[in-house]
């Protein structure tokens, strides 16, 4: 259900015409878009779209050869490094892998943020620890090591880890994949129940568009490096581009004769 | 004007990086919480862990050294050398190079493999999103352990040394084991100790630099072969360089 989002105070994230590059090769181009607090945005596309590399332009690990990236009212790529440090703590940000950090356990990684940048006794840390694992249904495994964790933990785990400093920003790189269907879905509704529970702005992105329609207020889709389409669920859902009806499953596959043929072939020989 | 070769930018580009890493792990030492345990912790894994490996590898040294120079000062009727010349040559030479090459086999390496593989997984880039400072939270207290940890690994490594080639000059050559550890005493000077010492300081700041370092900046060389790979490369590059800096400090503090 769409959340209701202020979009009349200065976004959170405010992208205008970026252009991402690595080795000279265009990750992305001409993208501008702004996202406000309190929404759930979604960046959705087919793999090698540069979802990935955008959102680490958004947390500022990469720099924009052209246009800028404000993230918290500040321009990534200018700002010095005490003031990127400072956004970085108000944000959280999870990898597709994890991430978490193998020599620690569950309660180590999740704690090393607030260990860090907090002067809160062990107690304290201890209770948030608790309190965040219990949040997101983890209860009772902070001893173990992530080798230990199964793929849904580990999201969950890094998820915790992102939220533990209370963000007003997370940024989630293909939160749901690995994952089977019901977990998925129990993380995509992890992901609505921490932005009304936290009071905290949700990007994230996707290939899994079905799921991100369903959660997301806003939806980018990307396709090539460039914006495809921008809108609510229902707007991307009657998008007239036959990309954006492909990438929702709705266009029927385009006709390959040689494979089809293939196919035909096995498929005879099998008889 | 022709531009400069590529290969000679991309020289310059590395080992500008390196430089920067190393000023920056400098400048972080003593700024970040918990850096003195997690140094304690690396000392234990860099050092302490080693210990076995480099009281064996001591042990053997000595006893092949004075083998060695037993049948050679035995021609020369110099038999009552033998304890100095074991001493000597495991102070002043054998001991740094061989602890060093020793410790890029076991702690660089490892070292290496562990820096390319949070670099592989985004471990690293998840510790910067945390607004934690790599340098600080991961370089500097594992740098700081092979400056310590290498010079009393050898200092360890030259004890084990001169006890290995005691065993052989007393069970073997029946030579008195007190005429022996007194040659030995006076032989060796104050200042091939110190001059032991300092070499091995230097060489545990290059392993540590060129290993933590080819780990750290290994982004793109992702997978099992690519961490494979810049391991190798790292130990190659230490062990070079090991042998390279033994030369010049042996040429200019002789």
């Amino acid at each position: 259900m769409p959340h209701a989002v202020s979009s009349a105070s200065s976004p959170l994230i405010a992208v205008d015409n970026m252009r991402g590059e690595v080795g000279g090769r265009t990750l992305f181009e001409a993208l501008s878009f702004d996202v406000h607090a309190g929404e759930i945005f979604a960046i959705v596309g087919r793999s090698g779209c540069g979802k990935s590399s955008l959102l680490r332009h958004l947390a500022g690990l990469s720099s924009p050869t052209h246009g800028r990236v404000r993230v918290l009212g500040t321009d990534l790529a200018t700002a010095r490094r005490a003031e990127l440090v400072a956004i970085r703590k108000r944000l959280g940000i999870t990898f597709q892998s994890g991430a978490l950090l193998n020599s620690l356990n569950v309660r180590e990684n999740i704690e090393l943020p607030l260990r860090h940048h907090t002067k809160l006794d062990p107690a304290t840390v201890r209770i948030m620890v608790h309190l965040k694992l219990e949040l997101l249904n983890l209860s009772g495994i902070d001893h173990l090591m992530p080798a230990q964790l199964s793929g849904g933990m580990l999201k969950r785990v890094s998820l915790a880890r992102a939220v533990i400093m209370d963000p007003e920003l997370i940024l989630l790189d293909e939160p749901t994949s690995g994952l089977d269907p019901i977990n998925a879905a129990e993380l995509d509704t992890l992901l609505v129940k921490l932005r009304d529970t936290l009071n905290v702005t949700v990007v994230f992105v996707s290939h899994a568009v079905e799921s991100a329609l369903n959660i997301a207020d806003r939806v980018l889709v990307l396709e090539g490096g460039r914006m495809l389409a921008l809108g609510s669920p229902q707007e991307i859902r009657a998008h007239p581009a036959p990309e954006v009806q492909a990438l929702l499953g709705r266009l029927a596959r385009r006709s390959r004769p040689e494979v089809d043929d293939y196919v035909a072939r096995l498929t005879a020989g099998e008889d | 004007m022709s531009r400069p070769a590529p290969v000679l930018i991309l020289f310059l580009r590395a080992g500008g990086s390196y430089v920067l890493l190393l000023l920056r792990v400098i400048a972080t030492l003593g700024r970040s919480r918990g850096q003195f345990t997690a140094l304690l912790a690396q000392l234990h894994r860099i050092g302490a862990r080693s210990l076995p490996v480099i009281a064996v590898a001591g042990v053997f040294t000595g006893m092949v050294i004075a083998v060695q120079f037993f049948d050679t000062l035995v021609r020369f009727g110099s038999r009552g050398l033998l304890g100095t010349a074991v001493g000597l040559s495991l102070i002043r030479e054998l001991g740094p190079v061989l602890t060093a090459l020793i410790t890029i086999g076991r702690a660089g390496s490892a070292s290496c493999a562990e820096m390319a593989i949070m670099r592989t997984d985004q471990q690293i880039d998840a510790i910067e999103c945390m607004a934690i400072d790599p340098y600080a939270y991961l370089l500097a207290p594992r740098l700081l352990a092979f400056l310590i940890a290498l010079p009393l690994l050898t200092a360890i490594f030259e004890v084990f040394g001169v006890c290995g080639g005691l065993a052989v000059a007393v069970a073997s050559f029946g030579e008195s084991p007190t005429l022996t550890l007194a040659n030995m005493a006076d032989g060796v000077l104050t200042r091939d100790l110190l001059m032991s010492l300092f070499k091995s300081g230097v060489f545990g700041l290059l392993i540590g630099w060129l290993c933590l370092g080819k780990g750290y900046f290994s982004a793109g060389q992702s997978g099992a072969e690519g961490v494979s790979r810049t391991t190798t490369d790292a130990v190659v590059v230490a062990s070079l360089a090991v042998l390279f800096t033994d030369y010049v400090l042996t040429a200019l503090l002789r």
